[in-house]
């Protein structure tokens, strides 16, 4: 049963191809944790915010943690830091202040029945793929 | 002056902990070292609840130099780093699954320091300890790995399984290193860059294709002294493409730089128990090393232990470690030995 820290502020680099392969942006999930992980005094806001997904195992959200590679390359390269970034910006205002304002959502998932935000399907579509630019559509 | 920024890095989130990741650090403090924030960035690794760090880490995107430098270790004024042998407990370990290359650890910054860690890679498919490969070539830099111990646990899929691979695309000191089960051990891939590279005091074990491998180009700077290799390589516990300077290096076959340090079999604690530190019994590496203590590239004195190996003029051990032994009072040491235990003291 999962937990996804992610990146709640832009890191910059002033060269181009640093920036995208190296730096954190703003919604890239950095590691995916169990339900029973506590967080340390620097993993919230503002540096980072917190989504719980209690009825997901961690390996179902692993994969929100790899990088985008490059195609056609015989030795894996990283072109971006991340393949997956949660559009929050993008999330309804109750949302985005919740979220900002506690460090944290539940999201119902998979057999959990406990108390909850959002659900899974509500909160899916505000995470895209930057490497095919749709958001997902998939269940956990 | 450069200010050390320390932050505690704790997977069981004990007291005083900012990060429970290596990986999270990374993600919270990427930035521009030699600007505003004039800072040397320190994760000072614990481990309180006996939990390991289980998330590969890449270090990229940052701005250093040789002021303004990333610093990851375990502090041996504590009690989280390993005595020489890996060690669960409340040692601190990396361990991760990154496969196809990326490396338990992928460095790709030219200022870093890789401190008394314990680093394990568990993935099947091309199984890397510390990566350098996606670092830009560059002699404005200093990669330091040193204490660290490096193993293998994955391992029997695709693509070749390195220990410490990457080294020629930067100025790297690797010293005090055990690296153990990987395909290669320590690999310095062909480059042009001028840099150096140091690659000293390491014991090497079981690494199946070869254990210390030198393709640098005659630009790099390649020096290896008091190197241990042993187990079957298959093709060969060295394979290099000579060195600029090299001594006291110890092979089990054939292979080694130094004619008189070749077929030669190092007596360990338990070589069965992956304990590699020098049995009492050992006749090869004890007092048969090169004392490095002036070295002009990189002097040191300790061993991965933090023990002392003796100051200019003290007969030196091969490998990573040092061989003391703790019961005898400085007196009936040698007398260069007694005379820096005294001065310790």
């Amino acid at each position: 049963m999962a937990q996804i820290l992610i990146k709640a502020i832009d890191a910059t680099h002033p060269d181009a191809t640093n920036d995208r392969v190296g730096c954190y942006k703003r919604g890239m999930p950095v590691v995916v944790m169990p339900d029973t992980h506590t967080w340390g005094a620097e993993e919230r806001p503002p540096k980072f915010i917190v989504l719980k997904i209690p009825g997901v195992p961690v390996e179902t959200v692993k994969k929100y943690i790899e990088p985008e590679l490059e195609d056609g390359e015989e030795q894996p390269k990283i072109y971006r830091r991340r393949m997956w970034r949660f559009r929050i910006d993008d999330l309804p205002a109750a949302a985005k202040t919740k979220l900002l304002k506690n460090g944290e959502l539940t999201i119902r998932a998979g057999t959990y029945d406990g108390s909850y935000d959002y659900t899974w399907a509500q909160v899916r579509s505000y995470i895209r793929n930057l490497k095919t630019k749709t958001d997902e559509t998939e269940n956990l | 002056m450069a200010t050390e920024v320390v932050k505690i890095v704790d997977p069981d989130n004990g007291s005083g902990t900012d990060y429970t990741s290596l990986s999270a650090w990374e993600a919270g403090e990427q930035g521009d070292l030699t600007g505003a924030r004039d800072e040397i960035a320190v994760a000072k690794c614990r481990c309180t609840g006996g939990t390991a760090d289980s998330t590969n880490v890449t270090i990229d995107g940052w701005t250093t130099d040789a002021d303004h430098y990333i610093k990851i270790w375990t502090d041996p004024s504590e009690s989280y780093r390993h005595d020489g042998k890996w060690t669960t407990g409340n040692k601190y370990r990396l361990t991760s699954s990154a496969a196809w290359g990326i490396g338990t650890i992928s460095i790709a910054e030219a200022y870093v320091r890789i401190i008394g860690l314990q680093i394990d890679n568990t993935a099947t498919n091309q199984a890397v300890g510390i990566s350098l490969n996606s670092l830009t070539s560059t002699t404005s830099s200093r990669i330091e790995i040193v204490n660290n111990i490096v193993r293998m646990t994955g391992g029997g899929g695709s693509g070749a399984h390195y220990g410490i691979v990457g080294l020629q695309k930067a100025n790297c000191y690797v010293v005090n290193n055990i690296v153990y089960d990987y395909e290669y051990g320590i690999y310095i891939n062909w480059d042009t860059a001028a840099v150096v590279n140091c690659i000293y005091s390491n014991t090497v074990i079981d690494c199946s294709v070869s254990g210390i491998v030198n393709y640098a180009a005659v630009s790099v700077t390649k020096r290896a002294y008091n190197n241990i290799v042993q187990g079957t390589s298959s093709e060969g516990n060295y394979v290099d493409m000579g060195w600029s300077a090299s001594g006291n290096n110890i092979s089990e076959d054939a292979t080694s730089p130094n004619s008189a340090y070749r077929t030669k079999t190092v007596t360990f604690v338990s070589e069965a128990g992956d304990d590699f530190h020098l049995s009492s019994s050992d006749t090869e590496a004890r007092g048969n090393g090169a004392n490095l203590y002036n070295d002009s590239y990189y002097a040191f004195q300790n061993d991965i232990d933090g023990q002392d190996r003796g100051g200019s003029g003290a007969t030196w051990d091969i490998g990573a470690d040092e061989y003391l032994n703790s019961s005898l009072p400085p007196q009936l040491l040698t007398p260069q030995r007694s005379i820096q235990h005294l001065l310790v003291r």
